[in-house]
C-alpha cells in the first residue's frame, strides 16, 4: 500500500514536473521524429564501419595442434573472453579452430583425472569463475594469430598455423608456433617454418592501427572533448544570463 | 568497436528520448547534451567495467560493480543535466535517475 501510494505521488510528481514545462509544438516534434530516425539510420551505418573496403579481403586462419595425442593424459581448452561475452572449445588433434580480429583468447591445458565438462558452467560468469580461479588448468603465454586483411593482390587464400607442444609441467604449458602453410589462390601451398613467419603476418596493417586508434580515442579523447563542450557550453549559458 | 558504438548510440538515443519526454525542450538542444552527456560518461564506464572486472568473478561482485558504476554515472550527470539544462535540481535527479535506469536496465538484461 505504502509502495503504491509512494509510485503515485512519483506519477503526480512526474505529470507536474512536464505540464510544468511544456512548451512543445509541431516543428520541435518534427525535428525530434527527424533526429530519432537519423539516430536508428545511424547504427546499422556505424556497424558496417569495420567492414574492410572492396579492394581488402580477410585471409582467414586455421589454427591447430599437432601433437595432442602425445599428451592423451590432458585435455586442452581454448577459452576466449570479451567484454560482453566468453566461450570455450575443447581442442582435438589437428582440429582447426579461427581466432576473430578482436580476440584474444588463452589455451589451457588440465589433467584428465581433473576435468569434468559440467564443472565450466552454463553461463558467462560461471566460465570466467572457472577459468580464472581453477588451480588445476595449466596456462600457456601463447599468442594467436587472428585472421589477416590483406590487399586483393595478395596471393594467399588461406592460411594455417600449425602448434606444438613442447613441454606440460604443473605451472606452465609451453607450446609454440612451430610451422605455417600459405594456401594459394591457383591451389597450390607453401609449408615454411615458423622463423620465416614475417613472411606470413606481416605488419600490423592500417585496419589495425586504425582499431586500436579508435580504441583509445573512444575511451579517452572522446570524454575529454565531451567535457570541452560541457564546460563550454555552461560558461556560454552563464553569459547569456 | 562497432559493440562499444552501438551502446553509445543507443544510451544517447534512451536518454534524449527520456530528457525530450520528461523535459519539452527543443529537441535539437536535448539531443546535443545528451550526446555530450554521454560521450563522456559513458566511455569511461565502459573501459573501468571492462578492465577492472573482478578476478574472482562471483556473479554478486559483478553485479555490485555494474550498479556502483551506474550509480557513479547517474551522480555525475545530476550536475551536467542541471548546469546545461538550468533545470532545477529535483527535476534533474529525477531525469538522470530515469535515463540511467532505463538503459542499466536494458545494458545489462536484455
Amino acid at each position: 500500500m505504502m509502495i503504491m501510494r509512494q509510485y503515485c505521488h512519483f506519477c503526480e510528481e512526474l505529470k507536474f514536473l512536464i505540464q510544468s514545462d511544456c512548451n512543445l509544438n509541431h516543428k520541435n516534434m518534427k525535428i525530434a521524429l527527424l533526429l530519432f530516425a537519423f539516430t536508428i539510420f545511424l547504427i546499422p551505418t556505424i556497424a558496417s564501419a569495420d567492414v574492410i573496403p572492396d579492394n581488402w579481403l580477410t585471409i582467414p586462419i586455421c589454427t591447430k595442434i599437432e601433437n595432442i595425442n602425445l599428451f592423451p593424459d590432458y585435455t586442452f581448452i581454448l577459452f576466449n573472453q570479451t567484454p560482453f561475452d566468453s566461450r570455450y572449445l575443447i581442442v582435438k588433434q589437428n582440429e582447426c579452430f579461427d581466432i576473430k580480429k578482436s580476440e584474444h583468447p588463452e589455451l589451457f591445458a588440465i589433467k584428465k583425472t581433473d576435468f569434468k565438462l559440467s564443472d565450466i558452467g552454463e553461463n558467462t560468469v560461471a566460465r570466467n569463475k572457472y577459468f580464472k580461479t581453477n588451480p588445476k588448468l595449466i596456462k600457456s603465454d601463447l599468442l594467436f594469430y587472428p585472421s589477416i586483411y590483406a590487399p586483393t593482390s595478395d596471393p594467399r587464400s588461406a592460411i594455417t598455423d600449425i602448434l606444438t607442444i613442447q613441454t606440460i609441467s604443473d605451472a606452465k604449458l609451453n607450446i609454440i608456433h612451430s610451422k605455417a602453410i600459405n594456401y594459394y589462390v591457383g591451389g597450390t601451398s607453401a609449408e615454411l617454418p615458423y622463423d620465416q613467419r614475417l613472411n606470413f603476418w606481416p605488419e600490423p596493417t592500417i585496419f589495425d592501427q586504425i582499431e586500436h586508434y579508435s580504441k583509445s580515442a573512444f575511451y579517452f579523447l572522446l570524454p575529454i572533448m565531451a567535457l570541452g563542450g560541457i564546460i563550454f557550453l555552461v560558461i556560454k549559458n552563464k553569459k547569456t544570463i | 568497436m562497432t559493440s562499444l558504438i552501438i551502446a553509445l548510440a543507443l544510451t544517447i538515443t534512451l536518454e534524449f528520448l527520456i530528457a525530450w519526454a520528461l523535459l519539452r525542450r527543443t529537441p535539437l538542444k536535448l539531443f546535443i547534451y545528451s550526446v555530450l552527456i554521454n560521450c563522456f560518461t559513458l566511455p569511461i564506464a565502459i573501459y573501468i567495467y571492462t578492465h577492472y572486472q573482478p578476478q574472482d568473478s562471483y556473479h554478486s561482485q559483478h553485479l555490485l560493480l555494474y550498479f556502483s558504476l551506474e550509480f557513479i554515472v547517474f551522480a555525475v550527470e545530476i550536475p551536467l543535466w542541471w548546469l546545461l539544462t538550468k533545470i532545477k535540481l529535483p527535476k534533474a535527479i529525477i531525469l538522470s535517475f530515469l535515463a540511467n535506469l532505463v538503459t542499466s536496465l536494458i545494458g545489462k538484461f536484455i
